[in-house]
């Protein structure tokens, strides 16, 4: 039995589907989200490239021009504030007085970090 | 002809779609032990996932300085204690003599004096003095389940807390017989078994001169613990002087090292979490003459010279990150 012109155009179709599934978040930081997590579960997911401004658990969180960052909090220790702006796969940003995690979902070159 | 190309083409592409999307995880975040502990099993088992977490949640309300049972040993002066807290306390006693007092778990007194973090006190002469009397290990005893303490003496399990806590999850891992996993203590790292396709796991060591998102290299490992100590984790400056949490048992002050990190690679939680603190306050000579002396672990030492030292036994599997402006070398035995 050979194979007819439409089994090529299946196997085309989900060979691009996977490498586009993988390649878009690699190939483009603007496709970036932030996953925003509150005590364990996931209350927001921010595309990089978009402005917003929200308060999680007494972090207020911006994102803009790609970067996210937690612009001030209750908290008494200020570490998520000093952490910064992160935009890179596998970054994150800790909050832990308030619970609150930034984490940049994506492939990153490891698989946890030590320290 | 092509058909079984086609056939190989399309599995592979559903394979990279399924890997894509995580759906075979059990993934957890909790916050326990003043830190956020990630849990990820792979393949799934939310019964195994869920049990890590009431163990973490139980270990959490025994462990902790400021409430529970070692609050109120501390307070008392004694009291019995769990089978957690009685572990540890055995453990760490271990680690004491197997350290030279390096590493000791009845630092509380030094550590509540100074406050890092909190009241950020710096303590007179008189003061640490006082604070590293009370310290004396043999003002600890142990007899039976109860913990009795004399001399001002107070108990911290800060420096092994979460690496005993790491050894309690390895042997759930173990038991549920889960296939592969990467827990993170607030940074205390294990990595179980091997990934869905039979690779090592990737573990970055944070740089201690950087930012929270910051590594200066990673490590390809299975089955290993990587924990790490050193003077950017909690700290105080004043008048230009760094004060950090790592205390020196013998001056009752930040342990003054040549090293800004330490990263023990090694099988027990317990074991890498006190040898990284003890390491750190020996310093970059003792500690490579302690890994030369013992056996069942590896380091990864960070210089305030800028020179990362890396034990022969992980020398393979570290790559470091370019760009950081260190310099590396491999110390043999």
């Amino acid at each position: 039995m050979k194979p007819r012109a439409g089994d090529f155009i299946i196997a085309a179709f989900v060979a691009l589907l996977a490498a586009a599934i993988w390649l878009v978040p690699l190939l483009s930081g603007q496709g970036s989200v932030a996953i925003v997590s509150h005590d364990g579960k996931t209350v927001a997911n921010i595309p990089l490239s978009e402005t917003h401004r929200i308060e999680v658990g007494g972090c207020v969180i911006r994102s803009d021009g790609g970067s996210i960052y937690v612009e001030s909090a209750d908290c008494p220790d200020s570490v998520c504030v000093r952490t910064g702006r992160i935009s890179r796969p596998g970054e994150s940003v800790i909050c832990v007085p308030n619970r609150v995690s930034i984490k940049i979902s994506g492939v990153s070159g490891f698989d946890a970090v030590a320290g | 002809m092509f058909k079984r190309e086609i056939a190989i083409i399309c599995i592979f592409s559903m394979l990279l779609l399924l890997a894509s999307c995580g759906a075979g995880e059990s993934v957890r975040q909790i916050y326990v032990m003043d830190s956020v502990a990630s849990i990820r099993l792979i393949p799934k088992n939310e019964a195994a996932a869920d049990l890590i977490c009431k163990e973490l949640y139980d270990m959490d309300n025994v462990l902790s300085a400021y409430d529970g049972e070692v609050y109120d040993i501390n307070r008392n002066g004694e009291g019995k204690a769990s089978r957690h807290t009685e572990a540890l306390l055995r453990s760490s006693l271990e680690l004491y003599e197997k350290t030279n007092g390096a590493f000791s778990p009845l630092l509380g007194s030094v550590i509540d004096l100074w406050g890092i973090g909190s009241k950020n006190y710096i303590p007179s002469q008189a003061e640490k003095e006082n604070a590293v009397a009370a310290s004396d290990i043999g003002n600890v005893a142990i007899e039976g389940d109860v913990i009795r303490l004399s001399g001002g003496a107070r108990l911290s399990f800060g420096a092994v807390a979460k690496g005993y806590a790491s050894d309690v999850i390895k042997s759930v891992l173990e038991e549920q017989e889960v296939e592969g996993a990467v827990i993170s203590l607030g940074g205390n790292v294990y990595v179980h078994g091997k990934k869905p396709d039979g690779e090592l796991w990737r573990v970055a060591i944070r740089d201690p001169r950087g930012g929270e998102n910051s590594w200066l290299g990673t490590l390809l490992l299975s089955d290993r613990f990587v924990i790490s100590s050193g003077d950017y984790e909690r700290y105080f400056e004043q008048s230009g002087v760094r004060y950090h949490h790592i205390m020196d048992p013998e001056t009752g002050s930040p342990a003054q090292s040549d090293l800004a990190a330490v990263a023990v690679i090694c099988e027990s939680g317990v074991v890498g979490d006190a040898y990284s603190t003890a390491l750190y306050v020996m310093g970059k000579e003792k500690a490579l003459s302690f890994w030369r002396e013992g056996e069942g672990f590896e380091l990864v030492l960070v210089g305030r010279d800028g020179v990362v030292t890396v034990t022969e036994g992980v020398a393979d599997a570290f790559a470091p990150e370019s760009g950081k402006g260190y310099s590396y070398e491999t110390a043999r035995r």
